[in-house]
């Protein structure tokens, strides 16, 4: 493990620091103290300072509208940004910039990347994820989204499940079953499609906190044409598959930073409510620290262990874990905390509906009510549910056999 | 439910008593802690686990000859009659007044409800002796290679003359150094549950070494037996051949459930003591309510089980709750002792009974079939969740 | 006491009206039953079945508030309160009776209209205030369909009966017992349903080829809850025949935590659609939530039993042979 940063990635930081004291308001709390559409729509204002300022697909080569760097540098940004409390994006350029950009700039043709990524970057378009289907959720590889060949179009039929923020859609990207006979994990393809594309049909579901967050897709009869396929036909899992490690190196950075700024707020919770002083409390809010603290010395060896190999070892299976049941144990304390309150819904709602919410939100019923039931408690569900992850670790890190068929 | 006149001249029972298990209750800790031999017994702790088999049998001895223990087993047996809740009382009145229950009796009630159903002739002729504690059982089902997996077992059983000869090794025999006989579970026929017999088998025999294991509280809790030609007559046959696998699930019933009601006492007891030693501090209100809770909700539990078996109902898979309830009040009564009683518990002199019993407290989830097979059986025989 | 079949057609008969879409209150539709003679024939088995049928259904029917104020109303010997509206703790704050006036900040389930509301104050004595004297606005809630609002205004002390002392504070605590022990029936409810609901989903649920209840880790989880809603389950049955305090206490404890444990680990085995409102989960989770609020959530009733552990110095059996 090594917890210095090179002198180009420190140089980096100054100058994101200097972008940010000269863009952000002086008494800039963060997102969170923003309500509903004032959030949203200062969110969409800073994702085009962000973007003008070149701070979007920073490790894109610069042709493309990037700027070359490295995901080092990727890494002091989202650092920085968390830091001084400010979303690097829009809630849904997790699935625009982060996952379509970035497998575009892995996979994508010449022609692809000079079409799409500039787009992406400016905001003309926005990107949503079609992964999940009813019956593909743990068991992602089990796509049943029906592609046939016909002439130079692919004629898709099926469904998709769990598109996050799928109503802001200009397009989705999709993984299709286009070799019925192939194995489970073989015979997938990746591809694009427009939205609105005739024979698509998006439609919200509500959530337990009765936010639309998700969106469930139908296909029938949609025609994408063969251009739209991103990587080769037929490897569309390992394509989907490639993101990831970046993905989970960056995080692991700056998820202990919202984090403890989510942790500072309850132990301001405490002191509102006058339990600060109370053993019971204090015991449970220091237990909160250590892990929040535990979580960045994990980050730092997955960071590691990501920009030296290239790719994510199974350790990123201990820090979903950690993260996902640290956040219940907090949530259920924040909720404590609330006392009677806790069942009467005032003020101001999360901007984020998963993991920590903005830093700087204040302590009314509903941020704890939601978080509470919907970012803690979707935490151990969402991208590979405990069971998995714990399978995944005892299996890979701890080379135990694989799950018997039991008979009892 | 009929009752035998107690014929006994040292009897101290009186008619009323046979009214209801409160009534018996009563009376008993009347007695208990009023006559003086039964002094010794109060609040006794043993210095090791031999030096508790031999001061304890003098408490089986006094509770045979006055007439209470004996009630609650049917007069074939040498019992006064009436059904397990007055067993299921003694047990209760016994952790009241701080007087620990000798291994034997626990033993009692899992193999002694099998064989009056079974192998009547055998608890017609040795409970008695049993009960009085001149003589001591041990319970063999497990082996090196058969845990979890009991229907796996491998301990030979073939016919010889009007007998059988057993080989093979038995472990985690409960009390096995300190037992004349045992159950066992041995292999008479082919593989699988079917080939599966249950004998009670003398362990005083040349074919049969018997080492005991040293466990982690420093005790002798548990024996490994070797048979090596052992012998053991027809008669001594639990039910018949191959019925062995039947008569042991049969016998779970027992084990979870009444087991639980005689353990849910001891956790009462326990914290009892424990607020009695302790200094409140409201640090530790919620873990000793929590276990408090858990052992409130055993004792209903098993209390409700205690009066089905009492009715003679036949109990299913549902019986894995009660053991699971009890595996989670056992844990959680035992960590709040310790939490409570802070450094003391770790290091007073007095205390060493109670750090055993700690230590011991943690094989809750394993013995007497692990935690994760009663939730397995939980979730498929009584959820019926499926079955791969 | 009531025979098997008898329970049996109560039960079919309290599920349609638990369950019937109607704006009608509870009370009236079940005085078509003639409820008031089941409950006064065998009011342990008719108000136990009751709430636990309403802990099935997840109703949002008011059951609860004329059952505090019947309990309220036998515990001081005033048949007038039967028809009151008993305030409870507001989040907002206390009621307060000070030389001159009466300040209400209480919670209720259903409006009072012109009933008396009786509202506990300065945490010892008891106020009697007619409702049409305060003002009555409902609250947005966690759990939306479950109705609940806030009673506030300060009112003379000339048009307050003031209940004190003893008298108030036995009363009290009769109510309460009585509210913990129906809350501990309704959450038994919740969490069987909750329970088992979930062991069939995991049997229909295909994933890697096969059900998912197949594998361990979800049986484990459904076990670990049905274990808990098995000794929370006689636990309220025993406060219900006690209708002693501390069996109440202890069996609302047990229950508010099998209701949550329930939830959260059948949640996991819904996965995603446990998170929406396509499926009937969410009403379970957000009334266990509510519903382990009221009259102490499960931790704090812990720390009660565990103080009074250490402080009588005495640990209390619960049932007996």
């Amino acid at each position: 493990m090594d917890l210095s940063y090179s002198p180009e990635a420190e140089a980096y930081r100054a100058k994101v620091r200097a972008f940010l004291a000269a863009n952000l308001p002086a008494d800039w709390q963060g997102l969170g103290a923003l309500a509903g559409d004032e959030a949203e729509e200062w969110a969409d204002r800073w994702r085009d300072v962000m973007a003008k300022n070149g701070f979007l697909g920073i490790t894109w080569p610069k042709e493309y509208g990037g700027q070359g760097l490295t995901k080092l540098e990727q890494v002091v940004l989202g650092e920085e940004l968390a830091r001084a409390r400010v979303p690097q994006y829009r809630a849904v350029d997790t699935t625009n910039i982060k996952m379509l950009g970035n497998t575009l700039v892995k996979w994508g043709t010449e022609e692809q990347k000079q079409k799409y990524l500039p787009r992406i970057l400016s905001g003309e378009d926005t990107w949503v994820q079609g992964y999940s289907e009813p019956e593909a959720g743990s068991d992602l590889a089990s796509v049943h989204l029906k592609a046939e060949l016909d002439g130079d179009e692919w004629v898709l039929n099926g469904q998709k499940i769990w598109t996050s923020r799928g109503m802001e859609g200009t397009a989705i990207f999709l993984l299709a079953r286009t070799d019925k006979t192939a194995a489970k994990h073989r015979g997938i393809t990746f591809m694009l499609c427009s939205i609105p594309t005739p024979g698509l049909e998006v439609r919200p579901i509500r959530t337990l906190t009765g936010v639309e967050e998700f969106c469930e897709v139908f296909l029938t009869d949609v025609r994408i044409p063969v251009a739209n396929v991103v990587g080769p036909v037929n490897e569309g899992w390992k394509v989907a598959n490639s993101l990831l490690g970046l993905e989970r190196g960056e995080e692991a950075a700056t998820n202990p930073i919202y984090f403890k700024a989510e942790l500072e707020r309850v132990i301001q919770l405490a002191r509102d409510k006058g339990r600060i002083n109370d053993p019971i409390i204090r015991d449970r809010l220091a237990w909160c620290h250590m892990k929040v603290e535990m979580m960045r010395f994990l980050g730092y060896r997955i960071l590691t262990a990501v920009l030296r190999d290239g790719a994510l070892g199974p350790e990123a299976s201990i820090s979903k874990l950690f993260w996902s049941e640290y956040h219940q144990v907090l949530a259920d304390l924040a909720m404590e905390l609330l006392g009677p309150e806790a069942t009467v819904r005032e003020g101001r709602r999360p901007y984020k509906h998963y993991r920590a919410d903005e830093p700087g939100a204040a302590n009314s019923s509903n941020s704890w009510i939601d978080v509470f039931l919907m970012n803690a408690r979707s935490g151990t569900v969402y991208a590979g549910t405990s069971e998995i992850q714990r399978n995944i670790l005892a299996e890979n890190i701890l080379g135990l056999p694989k799950e018997p068929q039991t008979n009892s | 439910m009929t009752v035998a006149p107690d014929t006994n001249p040292a009897s101290q029972l009186s008619s009323e008593m046979f009214e209801s298990p409160t009534a018996y209750a009563a009376a008993l800790e009347a007695f208990l802690s009023t006559d003086e031999r039964a002094t010794p017994y109060l609040g006794y702790r043993p210095h090791s686990l031999e030096d508790s088999a031999a001061h304890l049998t003098g408490l089986q001895a006094l509770l045979f000859d006055t007439g209470w223990s004996r009630l609650g087993w049917p007069e074939s047996a040498g019992g006064l009659g009436g059904d397990p809740r007055f067993r299921a009382a003694m047990f209760q009145t016994l952790w009241n007044l701080d007087i620990p229950i000798p291994e034997p009796f626990t033993t009692l009630e899992i193999l002694v409800p099998v064989l009056l159903v079974f192998a009547p002739h055998l608890s017609d002729a040795l409970l008695p002796g049993l009960l009085r504690g001149d003589d001591k059982w041990a319970q063999a089902f497990s082996e090196p290679d058969a845990g979890s997996d009991l229907a796996s077992l491998r301990t030979k059983m073939e016919p010889d003359g009007d007998g059988f000869r057993l080989s093979g090794q038995k472990v985690w025999s409960t009390f096995g150094h300190l037992s004349q006989r045992s159950v066992l579970l041995a292999r008479s026929g082919g593989p699988g549950h079917k080939g599966l017999t249950m004998v009670l088998v003398d362990l005083d025999q040349p074919g049969i070494e018997v080492r005991p294991i040293r466990a982690e509280d420093g005790e002798n809790h548990f024996s490994e037996i070797f048979l090596d030609n052992a012998w053991v007559p027809a008669d001594r046959v639990i039910g018949t051949l191959g019925q062995g696998w039947a008569i042991a699930m049969y016998m779970l019933q027992w084990e979870r459930g009444a087991w639980g009601w005689l353990q849910q006492g001891r956790f009462h007891q326990r914290l009892q003591q424990a607020v009695e030693l302790g200094t409140p501090n409201p640090e530790f209100a919620q873990q000793l309510g929590h276990a408090y809770a858990l052992a409130a909700a055993l004792r209903l539990t098993t209390k409700q089980t205690v009066e089905r078996l009492a009715r003679e109902e036949q109990l299913g898979p549902e019986v894995s709750v009660d053991k699971l309830l009890l595996i989670d009040a056992e844990l959680a009564t035992w960590d709040a002792i310790r939490a409570y009683l802070g450094p003391r518990f770790e290091v007073d002199d007095t205390l060493q009974w109670l750090r055993h019993e700690y230590l011991f407290s943690r094989a809750a989830p394993i013995y007497g079939g692990s935690q994760e097979i009663q939730r397995t059986l939980v979730a498929q025989r009584v959820l019926g969740m499926p079955r791969d | 006491m009531m025979d098997n079949d008898t329970l049996d057609m109560l039960r079919t008969s309290l599920r349609h009206v638990l369950t019937e879409a109607t704006n009608v209150p509870l009370a009236d539709r079940l005085g078509e039953l003639g409820w008031d003679e089941v409950v006064a024939d065998d009011p342990v088995t008719a108000l136990h079945t009751l709430f636990t049928l309403k802990g099935d259904t997840v109703s949002s029917a008011d059951a609860l508030g004329p059952r505090l104020a019947a309990a309220l109303a036998d515990a001081l010997g005033d048949p007038q309160l039967t028809t009151a509206t008993v305030g409870m703790e507001s989040p907002f704050g206390p009621s307060s009776l000070t030389d001159g006036s009466l300040t209400v900040d209480a919670v209720v389930f259903t409006p009072p209209s012109d009933n008396p509301v009786v509202v506990r104050v300065d945490g010892e004595h008891l106020a009697v205030v007619v409702g049409s004297a305060l003002t009555c606005t409902r609250l947005t809630t966690t759990d939306g369909e479950l109705a609940q609002f806030r009673l506030t205004g300060t009112v003379p002390a000339s048009q307050v009966q003031c209940i004190e002392g003893a008298t108030a504070s036995i009363a009290w605590s009769a109510m309460v017992t009585h509210g913990r022990w129906l809350l501990a029936c309704e959450l038994v409810g919740i969490a069987q349903h909750v329970t088992d609901s979930a062991a069939q989903y995991t049997g229909e649920r295909i994933q890697y080829g096969k059900p998912i209840g197949t594998f361990q880790a979800l049986q484990h989880r459904i076990a670990t809850a049905h274990v808990l809603v098995v000794g929370a389950a006689r636990l309220a049955e025993h406060a219900g025949h006690s209708g002693d305090e501390w069996s109440a206490l202890v069996a609302k404890a047990v229950a508010g935590q099998a209701a949550e444990t329930a939830c959260t680990q059948a949640q996991q085995c819904y996965g995603a659609i446990g998170f929406t409102w396509e499926h009937e989960f969410h009403h379970y989770l957000r009334r266990t939530y509510v519903l382990d609020r009221l009259l102490g959530d499960w931790r704090s009733l812990e720390r009660e039993i565990g103080n009074e552990l250490m402080n009588s110095r005495h640990v209390p059996k619960i049932g007996m042979l």
